[in-house]
């Protein structure tokens, strides 16, 4: 994105480029919507951007992210923890081995939750907005099978990627109303207490508290944290693969803030840790404007 | 009815575009077409300004002035469509917001180019957003793809082409 | 009885944990410590080359098949022997185990022919044999025969083997084959040697 110079939209006709697909931002939008099919036979419309459209077609039938579906039965839902805690191990030794210091180490581990957290934050909350019963029944759920889905596009790709996207049911067509977008703080930091916790580990979050002290404060508890719980470590907070999520979460929402950890041992919760979340100044004087 | 359709990134970058038109019956004029996109980003200041409210679709009913940058449909509690949000020359302009505050954007024309305003219609556009929004959130499961990066992928823009053939002109 | 030692012996001979459960005991220096684990692997391996051709066979096929978890080289099932109980009350799970136990089922021992037991006046050892070679030793305070005896340390052993497969083997900060210094190990093993 950084190198090419994007040209305006209209002074490239796209008719010289007949093998592009997709979107190319360097020629802007282009103009016509995919062809009929071909088997209805206009002629006329394979003029002026056939390639595009074909190319679209033949697309559809490969394996792709927009193949699968988003719903939560279309996956399994559980990861084995023994699984997951080898993967992060590896995740920490990788880190571990290309950090001099570590904070440094953390800021790793903090990147690569952020990553999550971005995502987490779109694909929970549009789950949410689907109607409890959408694509329970059995009938449904079949459709969301991958194989039932490849096996459909595959002897429809022929004729054309329209008719695939009309059979296979989106999880769009199941949403009555959108959930609301969270607008303070303290919305989105239920949602992260409650839903994103038991996406992720299966309960809610302990505790969700504010600081008495400083007002853009929060701090979420954990008495139990599920990913650091095989680690015996004193000077590396592996959690702040944790605070990565959440700041993930919190940053593309636009709550700009910053996410530490503190192990705060108890008698009964060795490992209980605090997830301190410091909103930047400017979330207070948005939310100070809306008052 | 032709549309020019863009996501907008938390940058205020276009990370994808699209225009709707049907090669038979009607296209954008061209001089037009220059100036869609700045229609379009001429009206992300409104979208911003909406963002924030608690009740972006309500001020139809509460101010005296304000409604007329509004359409009606103002039922539902959601605050992720917004409706018609501005107006340009008998061009509509709807928007959503994603809940990663993607700006999902669209000029909307009418048939014929007579000036009179468009009717936007608000259950299709509606969907229209909603089935892109889902589309959106299976390119960013893509882990090869980064946030507010232009989508380039064929499937992608197939599918949305697709949808807006349903959907939108009818 | 009374568990008096755990020691965990890499696959190759050297010691990488050792831990005194009595406090009062005399105990060896840890140099002793070093030699007994050398002696012990090369006991094993010469227990294991000396060991009757019929009773591999026989130790083989009850390994390999699993079939009959009761036969000569299984061990039974002593039920919530040394459990974390406390833990189990209040529905917290063991690690990445998600029953109630770490294992409910009577189970084959991979020690086929190897050494299992070893009585002398004043203690009795056992050993627990894992297929990578790790082997997991128990001393107790006093000698015995006795076939439940050795039934609760085979048990104990393996339990011991879970604690490891969880807080050693998935802490990054461990390295393969180094001595164990992982506090939530030491922790746990000390959990289960006082619910015996």
């Amino acid at each position: 994105m950084k190198q090419k110079i994007i040209n305006p939209s209209t002074s490239v006709n796209t008719a010289t480029h007949p093998g592009s697909t997709g979107y190319d931002y360097t020629m802007g939008p282009q103009q016509t919507l995919p062809d009929l099919p071909v088997s209805s036979g206009t002629i006329a419309a394979s003029g002026t951007n056939g390639g595009s459209s074909t190319a679209a077609s033949a697309h559809t039938s490969l394996p792709s992210v927009y193949n699968g579906s988003l719903h939560p039965h279309a996956h399994n839902q559980h990861v084995s923890l023994a699984a997951f805690a080898f993967l992060f191990q590896e995740l920490i030794s990788q880190a571990r081995n290309a950090s001099k210091s570590v904070s440094e180490i953390e800021m790793r581990l903090h990147r690569n939750g952020y990553h999550i957290g971005i995502r987490l934050l779109e694909l929970l909350n549009f789950r949410s907005s689907v109607s409890p019963g959408f694509g329970s029944t059995s009938s449904s759920r079949a459709f969301f099978s991958k194989t039932s889905i490849n096996s459909s596009s595959n002897t429809l790709a022929l004729n054309n990627a329209l008719t695939t996207t009309q059979d296979e049911p989106s999880l769009a067509q199941g949403i009555s109303h959108m959930k609301r977008r969270d607008l303070k703080p303290v919305e989105i930091l239920q949602f992260i207490h409650s839903t994103v916790w038991t996406y992720l580990f299966g309960r809610v979050s302990d505790d969700l508290v504010k600081s008495s002290e400083r007002d853009n404060e929060y701090m979420l508890v954990d008495s139990a944290p599920m990913l650091s719980q095989f680690i015996s470590s004193t000077n590396v907070q592996c959690d702040f693969f944790v605070c990565g999520i959440i700041e993930g979460i919190l940053d593309s929402a636009s709550f700009p803030c910053n996410v530490t950890i503190h192990s705060v041992p108890e008698p009964n919760f060795q490992q209980r840790a605090v997830f301190v979340v410091r909103f930047e100044q400017q979330v207070l004087e948005r939310e100070a404007l809306r008052a | 009815m032709p549309c020019y359709f863009a996501i907008i990134g938390a940058k205020d970058n276009p990370i994808y575009e699209a225009e709707f038109t049907n090669p038979h019956l009607n296209q954008f004029p061209p001089e037009l077409k220059e100036l869609n996109p700045f229609i379009l980003h001429a009206s992300l200041d409104i979208l911003e300004d909406l963002q924030w409210q608690t009740h972006p679709q309500s001020g139809a009913h509460s101010g005296t002035n304000s409604g007329f940058l509004r359409s009606r449909h103002s039922s539902s509690n959601s605050n992720c469509y917004l409706g018609k949000i501005d107006h340009f020359y008998g061009l509509a302009i709807t928007g959503y917001l994603s809940y990663g505050n993607m700006k999902f954007v669209m000029v909307h024309s009418g048939n014929a180019n007579n000036g009179s305003p468009v009717v936007v219609d608000d259950v299709s556009v509606k969907s229209f957003y909603q089935e892109v929004h889902e589309l959106y959130v299976k390119t960013l499961m893509n882990p090869f793809y980064t946030l507010n990066e232009p989508i380039t992928s064929p499937v992608f823009d197939g599918r949305v082409r697709a949808l807006a053939k349903k959907l939108l002109t009818k | 009885m009374a568990i008096q030692t755990i020691l965990v012996i890499n696959k190759s001979g050297g010691l990488v944990y050792q831990r005194d459960f009595v406090p009062n005991a005399p105990r060896l220096s840890s140099n002793e410590y070093l030699i007994l684990a050398g002696t012990l692997q090369g006991i094993v391996a010469i227990a294991s080359q000396i060991t009757p051709k019929s009773l591999q066979l026989d130790g083989k096929s009850s390994a390999r098949g699993g079939s009959e978890p009761m036969g000569n080289n299984s061990a039974p099932l002593v039920p919530y022997m040394g459990t974390l109980g406390a833990t189990t009350a209040n529905g917290a799970p063991l690690g990445s185990f998600l029953g109630p136990d770490y294992f409910n089922d009577a189970f084959a021992s991979w020690n086929g022919r190897g050494l299992k037991h070893v009585t002398t006046d004043q203690n009795s050892l056992f050993v627990y044999h894992t297929l990578t070679g790790i082997k997991f030793v128990a001393v107790s305070t006093q000698p015995t025969t006795n076939a439940m005896a050795v039934a609760v340390a085979e048990n104990l052993l393996r339990k011991t083997y879970c604690l490891y497969a969880d807080y050693v083997m998935k802490n990054p900060f461990y390295e393969p084959e180094m001595p164990i210094k992982c506090e939530l190990f030491d922790q746990h093993l000390g959990t289960l040697v006082k619910q015996l």
